[in-house]
């Protein structure tokens, strides 16, 4: 094994020989002891696991929600369409008339300040009136 | 890597197949309901509401009064204020700017008054349960403060001194004054023929009613509280039908009529008239749902 360890210490470390060629470490007589980290615990690999059961998660959670709310969507879709069938077979067209009147009427109340002459001045001059 | 990406792209798949599905079941809902309300539309009329005064005309001109009465109100503001600058300086510059802007608040004062006719005019033209006689002579008369607004306007413009924008102030008095008087009878009138539109709709209902029970006769307890209802709904007509005449009375007796006349005389008979119309069209309602 080479001698590295300079005992002179007048010289810097920088003044060291550079190019001087690489010292070989001598090879592990037991290969078996070398460290080797399994699939399953290297870093990226878990974290892109994680992501990707998440978004598997959440892509099911979605799925149940939307086929819930669909089905909530149909239920409530059905007895409107039995209403608007009903409106023209089973309630009479009679009372929908009435309905409707009664609508109308609303719009008819007196109350409503709609239309009304506008507020403005209708004697605008500078001078005094001479007539 | 490979499985991140691989669920990514499920998830991506699965929302967009959730998606599409969705827009198109809301497509289909929407055209459903439209085909089922054109359809109604077409096999009567009557079991549509429609708002009444809705016409594309009226919209647009109601839009057009909105913008023209906010510039009048800020024209009016600057000619208040210049008209004190004047008053207060008495200087030429000052007369200037009282004449400038007084000339552009009457140009202002006039076109939302023409819009207003028009908005009046299209209005009447578009209410029921008018007298066709009287709603001809409103619509002539605000034709004709139509014309003669126009002309006025005209001359406005062409006004470029003192004494002209005198002389036309002069003349707006004169011209200006049947005014109100024509807008509130226009009103009235549409008020009535809306009350009237829906008494008249009422006492074919209550007839197709009194129909339907002939064609759905019943035991003699329900025929008996039949007959009760139907003297209360007779009751109510003969009222209502009373009211209607009185406001009619009262509206032909007006040569001349003002915000407040329209308010005091007018007013209360419109209202009594609401209420039994709308007394009628409950009672109906009744008749219908219970006692069929």
């Amino acid at each position: 094994m080479p001698e590295y360890t300079d005992q002179n210490q007048t010289k810097f470390s920088v003044e060291k020989p550079l190019f001087e060629p690489l010292v070989q470490l001598p090879e592990d007589e037991n290969p078996e002891l070398t460290v080797k980290v399994p699939l399953l615990k290297q870093k990226r690999v878990i974290i892109g696991l994680i992501a990707g059961l998440t978004l598997m998660v959440l892509a099911m959670l979605f799925v149940v929600n939307a086929y819930i709310q669909n089905s909530k969507l149909v239920k409530n879709v059905q007895p409107d369409q039995t209403d608007t069938a009903s409106l023209s077979a089973n309630l009479n067209p009679l009372l929908l008339r009435v309905m409707i009147a009664q609508q109308q009427l609303k719009e008819a109340d007196p109350s409503k300040q709609d239309l009304v002459y506008p507020t403005l001045d209708y004697d605008i001059r500078i001078d005094k009136k001479t007539r | 890597m490979k499985i991140t990406n691989f669920a990514i792209t499920l998830a991506l798949v699965i929302a967009f197949g959730f998606l599409l599905t969705r827009l198109t079941q809301a497509q289909e809902a929407t055209d459903s309901a439209r085909m089922t309300a054109t359809e109604s539309a077409e096999a009567n009329p009557d079991l549509v509401f429609t708002k009444p005064r809705q016409t594309k005309e009226i919209l647009q001109l109601r839009e057009l009064y909105q913008d023209q009465v906010e510039k009048y109100s800020s024209l009016e503001r600057q000619y208040l204020i210049s008209k004190a600058q004047y008053e207060k300086l008495n200087t030429l510059q000052s007369l200037e700017e009282a004449i400038q802007s007084s000339r552009e608040v009457m140009l202002s004062r006039t076109d939302v008054l023409i819009t207003y006719f028009e908005l009046m005019r299209a209005s009447l033209d578009d209410t029921e349960g008018v007298e066709l006689s009287e709603k001809d002579r409103l619509t002539g008369n605000m034709i004709n403060y139509i014309l003669k607004l126009r002309a006025h306007r005209q001359d406005v413009l062409n006004s470029k001194i003192r004494e002209d924008i005198t002389a036309r102030a002069d003349e707006f008095a004169t011209l200006s004054a049947p005014f109100e008087s024509t807008a509130y009878q226009s009103m009235a009138l549409i008020r009535i023929g809306d009350i009237q539109a829906v008494y008249d709709k009422s006492l074919i209902i209550y007839k197709d009613i009194l129909q339907y029970h002939v064609d759905n006769p019943t035991n003699l307890l329900r025929q008996a509280e039949r007959d009760r209802a139907y003297r209360e709904v007779n009751k109510a007509i003969e009222i209502t039908q009373r009211d209607l005449l009185t406001i009619r009375t009262q509206y032909a007796n007006q040569q001349t009529m003002t915000r407040s006349s329209f308010s005091s005389n007018l007013g209360k008979a419109l209202s009594q008239a609401y209420s039994g119309t709308s007394q009628i069209l409950s009672f109906l309602e009744e008749l219908f749902v219970e006692l069929t």
